[in-house]
């Protein structure tokens, strides 16, 4: 019985690798793009609602006096109620979903800070996230740099994070990103590189850094090569006497 | 047997005498033949003490199933471990909580930009859900209030929100139970709740 399990144990766990070799593959569900970020607005689109019926009362009264917190330094709060919203959706107890909101609460400070007073919900948010995912202040602010309208930074923010999230070092995240919304108006490569490491990241890590390379150093020089010359144009001839 | 090999008497301090060695040689040859009856018995006697001295009689009772069996009940438990670690492993959802892709190489999930909203699309392995809900920000994480439906011929799940412009935060519920994510598309830290996934509607900035 021991030599079957261990002949089964075998058999099995060769199986797990190569289920997961052919996953890897890359092919697309349907021909749209994926992740596409375009659609109209909808009034009736529904907005963060607290419902303190989802929370016990202990954890509905600190809920509360954070909402209140920031709502005293003019935080939007609708992001926090969303988090809290998620937690009770994951059946999180209060103590961590207390815990999870006021560390959103201090990272939407510390975004605005970075952003500017003029920084989207959306963006307070993200930025927010990637300041959890230990992005620092300074990499906001190039973001908002490169992207200064309002609400612009949202899909720059939103890919750093998922960058780091899937093993790409802070560091080379925001350089990627920084130098990507730097050569493009859009957030059309940004989403590209998104994208790309995803599908290198299910492979590995390493997989996933040298795509990320890759692909920034093309995009990067490829855009500086179409970049139009700029004028050099012989400087006029003084005017004669 | 000669006599000298038979009885190699050590008299200690008392130097061998000859003499004494003839008589008992002697009286060893005289010794009558044992009868049967005594040879049985004495077989009999030993044959007892020697049961006597077994570690355990038969009827005693047993040291336990798993001491006696442990062998049988090892390569159980092994298997048990064995087959349940390995099934989990090969289950749809990998590591970090999100769904990894069928082994055609298909991803799971898609959500794409359609007239009116955004259509999220999530193909599972076959009868692995009964029913999938997309629950995230645009719902209040309220797991009933958008049910996917699923296409018969294509067997994917999807369901059309109506979202504003900005981030949007979502994961998928199968069957009530079972946090689902898109490998591929963006992911948010998991915050110690579970993983989400993150689309972005451009728009005017709220």
């Amino acid at each position: 019985m021991i030599v079957a399990s261990v002949v089964l144990a075998t058999v099995l766990a060769v199986g797990a690798p190569l289920h997961r070799s052919v996953a890897g593959t890359d092919t697309t569900l349907s021909a749209a793009p994926r992740n596409a970020a375009v659609v109209a607005s909808d009034p009736k689109a529904q907005p963060g609602v607290f419902d303190p019926a989802r929370f016990d009362s202990a954890t509905t009264v600190a809920l509360r006096h954070v909402f209140d917190s920031a709502s005293a330094l003019r935080l939007p709060i609708a992001p926090l109620i969303n988090k809290a919203n998620r937690g009770a959706s994951f059946r999180a107890s209060g103590r961590k979903i207390v815990t999870n909101v006021h560390a959103h609460f201090v990272d939407m400070l510390a975004a605005r800070a970075a952003l500017g007073e003029n920084a989207s919900e959306s963006e307070l948010d993200s930025g927010a996230e990637a300041i959890h995912q230990g992005v620092d202040g300074m990499a906001l602010q190039q973001i908002r740099t490169e992207r200064p309208a309002r609400g612009a930074a949202v899909s720059a923010l939103v890919v750093m994070t998922d960058l780091i999230q899937r093993g790409i070092s802070t560091n080379k995240a925001r350089d990627a990103i920084v130098s990507l919304a730097r050569v493009s108006p859009t957030d059309e490569a940004i989403n590209g590189l998104q994208v790309l490491v995803a599908k290198q990241a299910i492979r590995g890590p390493g997989m996933a850094q040298d795509a990320l390379d890759r692909y920034v150093r093309s995009n990067v020089s490829g855009a500086q090569k179409n970049a139009p010359n700029p004028v050099t144009r012989p400087p006029s001839p003084p005017d004669a006497p | 047997m000669t006599e000298d090999r038979i009885l190699p008497i050590d008299g200690g301090d008392v130097p061998d005498d000859p003499q004494l060695r003839g008589w008992l040689v002697a009286s060893y040859r005289n010794t009558p033949e044992p009868h049967a009856d005594a040879v049985a018995r004495c077989t009999r006697v030993v044959l007892d003490r020697a049961a006597l001295k077994r570690p355990a009689a038969p009827n005693a009772p047993a040291p336990g199933f798993a001491a006696r069996h442990w062998m049988v009940a090892a390569s159980a438990i092994a298997a048990a471990l064995i087959i349940t670690v390995t099934v989990r492993s090969r289950a749809p959802l990998d590591q970090s909580g999100g769904l990894a892709p069928m082994a055609d190489g298909a991803p799971v999930g898609a959500t794409t930009a359609v007239a009116g909203g955004i259509q999220f699309d999530l193909r599972l392995p076959k009868n692995f859900a009964a029913n999938v809900s997309v629950v995230g920000d645009f719902n209040g994480w309220d797991a009933s209030k958008t049910p996917m439906v699923k296409d018969q011929s294509t067997g994917e799940w999807s369901a059309k929100v109506t979202l504003l412009p900005g981030r949007h935060i979502y994961a998928y519920l199968v069957n009530g139970e079972q946090w689902v994510v898109d490998p591929l598309a963006p992911q948010i830290p998991d915050a110690g709740y579970g993983p989400a996934n993150a689309v972005v509607v451009e728009g005017d900035a709220r």
